[in-house]
């Protein structure tokens, strides 16, 4: 029964070599940037820089995660019945503790190499999972419905006709993987997925090549042509990733039998193998812990716990193999999921879907930090109120697109749709970090007074001139007055902002300059 | 356009293939030649035709220790054991598990039979949109069974209804969270899909928690409606009802968002369930948010502002002042000019990809005891996991990805992983060999009667007539003549064409020279492997 072999015939090829079709342009391996790069950006033309990203879905409950202990007390009185008893937590700093089953990123954060940024959020939090997942991985306004992906946009911005004569001389690799079944959305572009989905990296899987037929303009054809097209690319990225996969080694130790340590190593066995591919996204799923995120009696089990160590030993693992094969230097890490969770727990043992969480990105070059303020716990909190988000996550795409993946502000801003300022996240002289000056630098001193408050609140500031945008939000995260959004000279400035038509209640003045971000609750009553 | 005007065309062979391939699993000749006989309008009567529940699963291993055996306390080979004791007693949980793990695998395979054995009948591609509507996972098999038992009976019926009976399943309850949520406790999980995914859908977030269609609000405050039902401990003697605790119930009247005109739901103890799902569905929202979904599981994803208006609309207010009741508005869908005159591209779910290279192709699954039938049913249901589509477990709530996700919706069944997956099964399942399934190799004999397939075609003794007729079967639309001669290629390995029909007439003349039937066969094979490995095959 070997008849198959008739479909090497010139109509039915097997496509076991990379095609060779000739590309409109001329560039030579990765490309990195346009001609319009600023000269502030100190890339090397060579980046081979590797991002992965960490989904957890169902929305990790973040004050769960990374505790401060200055807070710790009001914590408990809104959330007893979960809350890890203070002596089992691991110390980060004076003020700031891990969950004891986070041991593995303790220990990446003494190596220097761990950023923590907190309150990490969107406007108009969604609580929706799926709503609120697709605004991550589309990176759009929480109203707007963008069906692309903030990675597939950005390889789209150079690579516009993709998939059409991909692979090809310049471009041999896939440009992203999701290890996993199915692709993921960030890599989604308007026309094609830029990732490949991949289980097992020894046996990516090749697929008979059908002769064409027609493809009619309309539905059906465009099916058609979907399916054509990926047999075609299954076929051409296999031997690449084949070869990879066989050239890759793994060397730490530390990986255990968990999904996550497992994709994780593939990730580490490809790059090692010499894979060109510049994103690779891994999952691990079951954060959403409505009930019984923790056991009664021993608290610091239960499911969060089993998921936090996965993650922390996964991740521990990997950064370590990445030392060990002498690739560090150019792998950097992600953390993201959906949405962090209630202030108050449930008495199911458990926490609904809140707004905003802290999110962690590992790799030598990441600049060993906790970037914000530790949420500031109300014990009179409403039952609906999540954290406020301080930092919006398209500030931290637009530092990675620009300072990791070689993206020039104008390509973020096309990505992004508009323009978000970069965050203080890589060390300098690493990877292609701006320069620390960008940053405000001078503490920030924002008031905001009388508070509580019955009909009016003043805000005083600083200016630095630059563009300060001053946003009020309620306590799940909804926008209700937008104060200002201009540049401001060095001079103290006072904005007084009428609250009388809002109803009574806790709300929050979120101030965004340069990077620098601060949220002040204030009580009208 | 006259949309949803019947049909008025006529229902030749190429129309009930469109209709069936939709409606049911696997569609053979003989299905689409009794609906050409039928008639349109008598085709959709069978289609929707009330059945009884089918026979339930049954205990497919023989009793005994050795392997491949097992003992069953409560239930003897061949019997089935929904009516056994859901928590058989048993000495060790090792044993007990033992138990469940086979009534599980029975459970699968069972499903999977259900779909391979219905003719023509829209009843289980109903009931697998129900279960992909109202995703709910327990790993009890009894638990299971009973939970596509509620969706497969209330398949034809009412959606209110059903929403209404899943509303306090207990599979539900304990799934969404449903069980834990009290007066001092509300959870809100149950109610967030409730409005979310079950009825009446989000739109587009308009600020300050509010989703167009209802708010954060109004997820709290239905919260508290439901608060007070609990399902069942699995050894209680009634484990597969829910109950109503009143002193877990939130007391007082609730009262929802202006999104529903501030409604006041009063204060109704055990009953106050129906009064909110009867205020979600009196929103106009409520019927065209699943008037879409039905769409989408029928039709197409893409719904234009035209279809909107002039399909989904017209639909949800049919679906209105018929109470909800969905067959009158499926039937109205099915017959319309609409339906036929659309562009018939749905890439194909793994269920409709392996029943249509195996049903669809007259194979002969093995029958010849319960153990090898359900064993293979079993294989195919491993098949379609395999390949990201698994019955009783979805990936999250929201259900499959084709059904949702933008922009690929059909389009998440094919990627570089499914691809070659979905390619090598169906060779596998013509030519015959192993099934390579999460590295574990199940063998598959050549189940494909290809010599029946080509003497149910007249003169296949021409190979174009052979090839077009069997395109014609697969595949929605014509192939090219370039593709025809590569398959022809394939047929007769690049011989002028006589050199079929004198083979095939010399066999016809002697079938029973079995050395004439294997060469046939072989020929025949090898084509309709490549033929289902075609781009044009994976899509219906």
């Amino acid at each position: 029964m070997k008849k198959t072999k008739n479909l090497n015939r010139r109509d039915f090829i097997k496509l076991t070599s990379i095609a060779s079709a000739s590309l409109p342009f001329a560039l030579s391996g990765f490309p990195l940037y346009a001609n319009d790069k600023p000269k502030e950006y100190q890339f090397n033309t060579e980046n081979d820089n590797i991002l992965v990203l960490v989904q957890l879905q169902g929305g990790n409950d973040g004050l769960n995660t990374v505790f401060d202990l200055n807070q710790y007390d009001n914590l408990q009185s809104v959330r007893s019945n979960i809350i890890i008893p203070e002596r089992e937590l691991l110390t980060v700093n004076s003020t700031t503790s891990f969950h004891p089953a986070m041991a593995g990123l303790q220990n990446i954060w003494n190596k220097d190499k761990l950023a923590i940024v907190q309150n990490v959020g969107y406007p108009n939090q969604n609580r929706s999972h799926f709503r609120s997942s697709d605004i991550w991985n589309s990176a759009s306004n929480a109203n707007d419905f963008v069906s692309s992906g903030w990675i597939g946009r950005f390889f789209e911005e150079k690579h516009p006709t993709f998939p059409e004569n991909y692979p090809n001389e310049h471009n041999t690799d896939p440009f992203a993987i999701t290890i996993g079944k199915i692709v993921s959305e960030t890599c989604q572009g308007n026309l094609s997925n830029f990732s490949m989905a991949l289980e097992d990296p020894e046996n990516p899987g090749t697929a008979l090549a059908s002769n064409k037929g027609n493809i009619p303009n309309n539905c059906y054809g465009n099916a058609l042509s979907f399916v054509n097209d990926t047999i075609a690319q299954t076929n051409a990225y296999a031997t690449v990733i084949e070869k990879a996969a066989n050239a890759g080694n793994n060397l730490s130790e530390k990986y255990t039998s968990t999904n996550l340590s497992e994709k994780l190593k593939n990730v580490a066995k490809l790059i090692s193998g010499g894979l060109k591919t510049k994103v690779y996204i891994v999952q691990i799923g079951g954060f959403d812990t409505h009930d019984n995120q923790i056991v009664e009696g021993d608290r610091s089990t239960g499911k969060q716990a089993v998921l936090l160590q996965e993650l922390s030993d996964a991740i521990a693992a990997f950064q370590e193999d990445l030392e060990l094969l002498n690739i560090d230097e150019k792998v950097i890490g992600m953390t993201y999921s959906e949405f962090g969770r209630r202030i108050r727990s449930n008495a199911g043992l458990g926490t609904d879907h809140g707004t905003a969480a802290p999110l962690f990105m590992f790799g030598n070059c990441v600049n060993n930090s906790i970037l914000g303020d530790a949420p500031e716990i109300d014990t009179a909190v409403d039952e609906k109120e999540g954290v406020q988000m301080q930092f919006d996550f398209r500030n931290i795409y637009s530092t990675i697109l620009t300072d990791w993946l070689g993206a020039t502000k104008q390509e973020v801003t096309n990505v992004l749709f508009e323009n978000f300022e970069a965050l203080p996240l890589f060390k300098t002289g690493c990877s292609a970090a701006l320069s620390v000056e960008d940053f405000l630098s001078q503490k920030l001193e924002v008031t905001v007074y009388p508070n509580p408050t019955t009909n009016f609140i003043n805000i005083t500031f600083f200016g630095n001139n630059e563009n300060v945008k001053i946003t009020l939000y309620n306590t799940i995260g909804a926008i209700v007055k937008n104060i200002t959004n201009k540049k401001y000279d060095t001079l103290q400035h006072k904005i007084n902002v009428d609250l009388q038509n809002l109803p009574k209640g806790n709300y929050f003045v979120h101030y965004a300059s340069k990077g620098v971000s601060k949220t002040k609750k204030i009580l009208k009553y | 356009m006259p949309y949803l005007d019947p049909f008025s065309g006529e229902f030749s062979s190429k129309e009930a293939n469109q209709l069936l391939k939709r409606v049911s699993f696997g569609v053979t000749e003989t299905m689409v030649a009794e609906a050409v006989s039928l008639g349109l309008q008598a085709t959709i009567n069978k289609l929707f035709e009330e059945k009884k529940l089918p026979e339930p699963p049954l205990k497919d291993l023989p009793d005994g220790n050795d392997s491949g055996q097992i003992i069953d306390p409560d239930v003897k080979y061949g019997e089935t054991w929904v009516t056994a004791p859901i928590y058989p007693d048993l000495p060790t949980s090792q044993e007990r598990n033992r138990v469940f793990r086979y009534r599980n695998r029975s459970l699968y395979a069972w499903s999977f039979l259900q779909m391979q054995n219905s003719g023509i009948s829209i009843l289980e591609k109903l009931t697998l949109f129900w279960h992909n509507h109202f995703v709910s996972e327990n790993t009890n098999p009894h638990r299971e069974y009973f939970y596509m038992n509620t969706l497969r009976k209330n398949a034809l019926g009412n959606f209110k209804e059903l929403t209404k009976q899943i509303t306090i399943n207990q599979n539900m309850l304990l799934y969404l969270s449903g069980h834990e949520n009290s007066d001092k406790a509300p959870n809100e999980n149950y109610s967030r899909e409730l409005l979310e995914l079950f009825t009446i859908g989000k739109g587009a977030a308009v600020g300050n928690g509010d989703y167009t269609f209802y708010t954060e609000e109004d997820v709290v405050q239905i919260a508290k409606v439901l608060t007070g039902w609990r399902a069942r401990w699995i050894r209680h003697e009634d484990s597969l009802n829910a109950y109503f605790t009143n002193n877990r119930h939130t007391k007082g009247d609730k009262q929802l968002s202006h999104r529903f005109n501030n409604a006041i739901i009063k204060e109704n103890g055990a009953e106050e369930y129906k009064d909110v799902i009867d205020v979600i569905f009196k929103q106009e929202e409520c019927s065209k948010f699943i008037i879409r979904q039905l769409y989408r599981w029928f039709l197409n994803s893409e719904i234009s502002e035209e279809i909107e208006t002039h399909i989904i609309v017209p639909l949800a207010e049919m679906l209105r002042s018929n109470n909800y009741e969905v067959a009158p508005v499926l039937k109205a869908l099915l017959t319309s000019e609409h339906f036929f005159e659309n562009t018939f591209c749905m890439i194909k779910s793994p269920l409709d990809l392996m029943l249509s290279a195996t049903k669809g192709l007259k194979a002969s699954a093995p029958n010849i005891n319960i153990t090898e039938e359900y064993n293979f049913a079993y294989v195919m249901y491993l098949a379609c996991t395999d390949l990201g589509q698994s019955l009783y477990h979805h990936p999250d709530v929201a259900g499959w990805k084709a059904y949702y996700q933008e922009p690929l919706f059909y389009k998440t069944w094919v990627n570089n992983y499914f691809l070659p997956k979905r390619l090598e099964y169906c060779k596998v399942l013509v030519l015959g060999g192993k099934l390579n399934i999460n590295n574990r190799k199940y063998t598959v004999p050549p189940i494909i009667p290809v010599l029946d397939i080509a003497a149910s075609i007249p003169n296949a003794l021409d190979a174009n007539i052979l090839i077009v007729e069997l395109a014609s079967r697969l595949f929605n639309y014509d192939i090219t003549q370039e593709q025809i001669n590569s398959l022809k290629a394939v047929l007769i390995d690049g011989l002028p064409d006589f050199e079929w029909t004198v083979e095939y007439d010399q066999y016809l003349q002697e079938p029973n020279n079995s050395a004439l039937a294997i060469s046939v066969d072989k020929k025949l094979r090898n084509l309709v492997a490549v033929m289902v490995q075609m781009s044009e095959f994976q899509i219906m």
